[in-house]
């Protein structure tokens, strides 16, 4: 106990922020002594409302938040968020753990995820949570805000290369700040003793055996055993905007390897972010963290689609030759994108190009229809795009209106799931 | 080396402290009775009565998810002393059914503070191995069927349908791939599940395909035109293999995306990096919440034995730790003679494997990794088990001699250059000789569109993974008994008391530990697993006149007995030293002697 709470407040300490606090379930009653900083006692249904009142003070955090300072501001709820409980409340404490957000910025677009330091050293951070009592993620998720609503004021370096402000970035993109990762209480203390969940640090599933040669204590003796974890990994799974993770803390900046996708410890966080979800990954001190916020939000990817070449194709056939751009050099990911046609004219069917036909085109790639939904465009597209042609018919039934009309309309929209979107409208020369 | 033997005695009222320790031969018979052909039903020495146990008998084929779920509730519903468990539910909502018993009644349980030692029985965790869940059962109602006789020390732990969404569509014919329902992106295309196969001729049945594809084609048919080959070099028609349907996403590719999901017995973290181009392994280990609470469970139990029914080959397959670890899996000592036992139990000769596969994500490999126990796929159904009527077909097939058509065939296939292998050899020689051709479809062409033609045939349902039902019986004829034999070697100090003398103020005790289990102290690779420990307990270190307080031997094998100990110790007529015995895979014994 001694060792524990002496590990968490030197975690705390050694930490400039805290935002991520994992709670823990009923398994660390003894953990958490009941009436310690004015939380209930942890037993029983007391035990929800410790999560019920965590809740509540988030969700009005994220209210004034949004009132005081004019961002887009909302609080992603953990209750109830898995498995679609008949009872949110309790399914807090369910074996898959729950993890809640707020995010700052933009509901639409690419989203860099925010992970202090601390989240990750307090490894039985029900001891955080009850020396931090939320004062240090409110301090740290108010000066993001601040920052963003008056740029320069707070930081004068928050602005990127091109000059946009955190703000300005913000329209578009969103911080991501995990501030609370709820975790069940169905392993924990039940296990042996010498079994241990694993460290947060080594625990993530990427490269476990290899973690648990070098740190067999903290892999844990599975990926995700340790509920904080296993919640993190789910949410960063299903949250496909998320482009980006920059890790804030003391010995961040030297401790990952600014720039590479490689060389993450096995298990880490960053590692996970790194190899698995291709995650830009980056750190910083916490001194650095607003210019390093926005300089991973100014370099998340972003989609252009540029240069339309329209060509006829006998009488009843077009095709539309474009280029697809990826830009952004940090966050964002390899991911591949979707190109989409709508068709103004609602009785034009499109179809992909196959790769034959593309022997023309400088940088010929390959493409695969998605269902006449889409086509995926696979690998980076970062050096001076890709170009891609589409074909526009009639089906034999239903010949194209715009053929024998004068002009010819589609609008094309590129998407990622780490990127921003881009939409072209084109119309075709009379 | 000799394998272990049953050591059982005549009579189940005999030798009470035995049979307290021991399953009963009646209790034997109660299985033999239960799941062999009706010709052995008198097997039965007058012990315990198979009709007179509380417990439903599993009935003779196979099982659905609802009918396992009635049985194990009846289970429960018998006994206080078997509870269910609690591994939460599965994807698409089902529980997974799960029980615990021992020998112990709660109310001995509560405030005991005994070493329990847990034997793990899993069935079907590949989401395929029907058989293998049906053997699960079998070998738990063996085993409950005897419940008062079961070592008061032992703890057994069932999961009988561990992959519940898998098994059922197994079960109900839809899809036997073995995987969840977790949607998976298999082919990166950012959706899933939009090119699935499908029953392409209207047979009812989605069975093989083979499309040809002259350029990146990996088989042809072999000379036997039932069967697929590797294509070689310059071997022409060449095909690629996939499950019957069309390309529903007209992408030029059959069934690349399909109902997807999770198989949970390559989905464990050991080996799992390995296994990069094995179905169903998942985004990364571990992601599915089955898997894990099983995993948890697992950690919870002091595991010393896991049995899991699963796979195809008709073998024993043993964990393998991680490929770094040294540490962890059986002994060889101990593989030796449970490869033994399997083959004098089930008859299937030189089917174990003895070779050390690399981990692949399996269950097993994972449990012998993290826990000092012995764990092993058990595949009940293979080409070396039986056939109809508890006829053994090719049981030496690897060795010759059968002399069978199937195998006179393969023998063309092989002076022709396509010899099928000794699997496709056997299965050949199962499906001519013993199952009359029924169970097979030929291949037949069917139109893919656009001018392509596919060949769709192959095996149907409840042939080569899983048996016939009429087959069921005999295929998992002798594994309860296997899983008993396991159970009544495993390690068992016994601290024998040789002589106590008094000598004036001093008493000379000379004892002895004996392990009388038919597996060595060492069953597992692990440093110091074997290690057995004697020593006083109360006795102060002052007055021991000669001998260790602490004696540690490196192991003891089966029946072996360490050398014996004598301690003088200077106590007062009429008190009581305490000896005891301690290994790591065996329940601590303890004796006290009155001086």
């Amino acid at each position: 106990m001694s060792s524990l709470r002496s590990g968490c407040r030197a975690a705390l300490e050694s930490a400039s922020v805290l935002v991520g606090v994992i709670l823990v379930g009923a398994s660390f009653a003894g953990v958490l002594p009941g009436g310690a900083g004015g939380l209930p006692t942890w037993a029983g249904e007391a035990r929800d409302g410790v999560a019920l009142e965590l809740d509540a003070r988030w969700r009005s955090f994220a209210a004034d938040l949004a009132s005081a300072s004019g961002c887009d501001v909302t609080y992603q709820s953990p209750l109830g968020q898995s498995l679609g409980t008949k009872d949110p409340q309790r399914r807090l404490w369910d074996d898959h753990g729950t993890v809640g957000i707020l995010r700052i910025g933009s509901a639409a677009g690419p989203a860099v995820l925010v992970m202090p330091d601390g989240f990750l050293s307090c490894a039985e951070a029900s001891e955080a949570y009850q020396l931090s009592g939320l004062r240090e993620p409110r301090r740290f998720a108010q000066e993001l805000v601040e920052a963003a609503a008056f740029p320069g004021r707070v930081s004068a370096d928050a602005s990127d290369a091109s000059g946009r402000t955190l703000a300005e970035l913000l329209q578009t993109r969103a911080i991501l700040l995990p501030v609370c990762v709820a975790a069940g209480d169905s392993g924990a203390a039940k296990r042996k003793p010498g079994l241990r969940v694993g460290d947060p640090r080594r625990n993530f599933p990427v490269r476990w055996e290899e973690a648990v040669r070098k740190a067999p204590e903290m892999a844990g003796p599975y990926p995700g055993s340790h509920p904080g974890v296993r919640a993190l990994t789910a949410w960063l799974n299903t949250t496909p905007e998320c482009a980006g993770l920059l890790v804030v803390g003391p010995g961040s900046e030297s401790r990952i390897p600014v720039g590479t996708q490689q060389g993450f410890a096995a298990g880490s966080l960053e590692a996970f972010c790194s190899e698995v979800l291709r995650f830009g990954v980056q750190g910083c001190t916490a001194e650095q963290s607003l210019e390093a916020i926005t300089r991973g939000l100014s370099a998340c990817a972003e989609l252009a689609i540029e240069s339309p070449v329209w060509t006829r194709l006998g009488s009843t056939n077009w095709s539309l030759e474009v280029t697809v751009t990826r830009r952004g050099m940090g966050p964002g990911g390899d991911g591949a994108v979707l190109l989409n046609a709508s068709p103004i004219d609602s009785e034009l069917r499109w179809t992909a190009a196959a790769a034959e036909n593309l022997e023309s085109v400088e940088h010929p790639m390959e493409l695969l229809p998605l269902r006449n939904q889409g086509v995926l465009l696979e690998g980076a597209q970062r050096q001076g795009g890709r170009r891609v042609r589409l074909f526009f018919s009639g089906s034999p039934g239903s010949p194209v209106k715009a053929s024998t009309a004068a002009m010819l309309m589609v609008e094309l929209k590129a998407t990622s799931p780490q990127a921003q979107h881009a939409t072209l409208r084109a119309s075709s020369p009379r | 080396m000799n394998s272990f033997s049953l050591p059982l005695p005549r009579s189940m009222g005999a030798r009470k402290s035995r049979t307290r320790k021991l399953c009963g031969a009646a209790l034997l018979a109660s299985w033999l009775l239960g799941i062999a052909p009706e010709g052995r039903a008198q097997m039965g020495d007058g012990g315990l009565d198979p009709a007179a146990t509380s417990f439903q008998k599993p009935k003779r084929d196979y099982h659905d998810y609802q009918e396992i779920c009635l049985l194990v509730d009846a289970w429960v519903a018998a006994d206080p002393r078997v509870e269910s468990i609690d591994l939460g539910e599965s994807r698409e909502g089902r529980s997974v059914p799960a029980f615990r018993f021992s020998s112990r009644r709660p109310e001995e349980s509560s405030g005991l503070s005994i070493e329990t030692r847990t034997v793990l029985i899993v069935g079907g965790i590949d989401g395929r191995s029907q058989a293998g869940c049906e053997a699960a059962l079998w070998s738990a109602h063996g085993l409950l069927a005897g419940i008062d006789h079961l070592a008061s020390d032992l703890s057994f732990v069932v999961v009988p349908w561990a992959s519940p969404d898998a098994l059922s569509r197994t079960h109900e014919g839809i899809d036997w791939s073995g995987r969840s329902m977790a949607p998976t992106d298999d082919d990166g295309d950012g959706s899933f599940a939009e090119d699935g196969p499908d029953d392409l001729d209207g047979d009812g049945l989605i069975l093989d395909m083979a499309v040809p594809d002259p350029e990146h084609g990996k088989w042809c048919f072999a000379e036997d035109h039932r069967f697929l080959v590797p294509a070689r070099p310059g071997d022409a028609p060449r095909y690629t293999l996939t499950r019957e349907g069309r390309d529903d996403d007209r992408d030029g590719l059959f069934n690349e995306d399909g109902l997807g999901g999770v198989n949970f017995n390559a989905h464990f973290p050991v080996g799992w990096g390995s296994s990069a181009d094995a179905p169903g392994r998942g985004p990364w280990p571990m992601s599915e919440g089955v898997p894990r609470r099983f995993a948890d469970l697992a950690l919870r139990e002091n595991v010393v034995l896991c049995v899991s029914f699963a796979g195809a080959g008709g073998g024993v397959d043993f964990g393998r730790p991680s490929a770094d670890s040294v540490e962890g899996g059986a002994s060889s000592d101990a593989e030796h003679r449970i490869r033994l036992a399997f083959e004098r139990t089930t008859g299937r000769i030189g089917c174990s494997s003895n070779v050390a596969e690399p981990p692949s994500g399996r269950a097993v490999d994972w449990i012998v990794s993290v826990l000092p126990c012995v764990a092993m796929d058990v595949a009940v159904w293979g080409p070396a088990v039986v056939g109809v009527d508890g006829r053994p077909f090719a049981p030496r097939l690897h060795r010759g001699g059968t002399g069978s058509g199937a195998l006179d065939r393969s023998k063309e296939a092989l002076d022709a250059g396509r010899p099928l292998c000794d699997s496709d050899a056997a299965w050949a020689f199962w499906l001519d000789d013993i199952r009359g051709g029924a169970g097979f479809q030929d291949w037949h062409p069917v139109d893919l569109g656009q001018g392509r033609v596919g060949w769709v045939g192959g095996w149907e349902p409840r042939t080569r993974y899983n048996p016939p039902a009429d087959c069921l019986q005999g295929a998992i004829e002798g594994l309860p008994r296997f899983v008993y034999e396991l159970v009544a070697g495993l390690p068992r100090l016994e601290l024998e008391i040789l002589s106590v003398e008094r000598m004036g103020d001093l008493v000379q005790i000379d004892a002895r530990v004996t392990n009388r289990g038919g597996l060595g102290t060492d069953l597992t690779h692990r440093k110091g697993a074997g290690e057995v420990t004697v020593e006083l307990d109360r006795v102060d270190p002052a007055s021991l006149v000669a001998g260790s307080m602490s004696t540690r031997f490196q192991k003891l094998g089966p029946s072996e007995s360490s050398r014996t100990l004598r301690w003088m110790i200077q106590v007062k007529p009429g008190a009581t030293v305490r000896i005891r015995a301690r290994a790591a895979t065996s329940p601590m014994v303890i004796r006290e002697v009155r001086s």
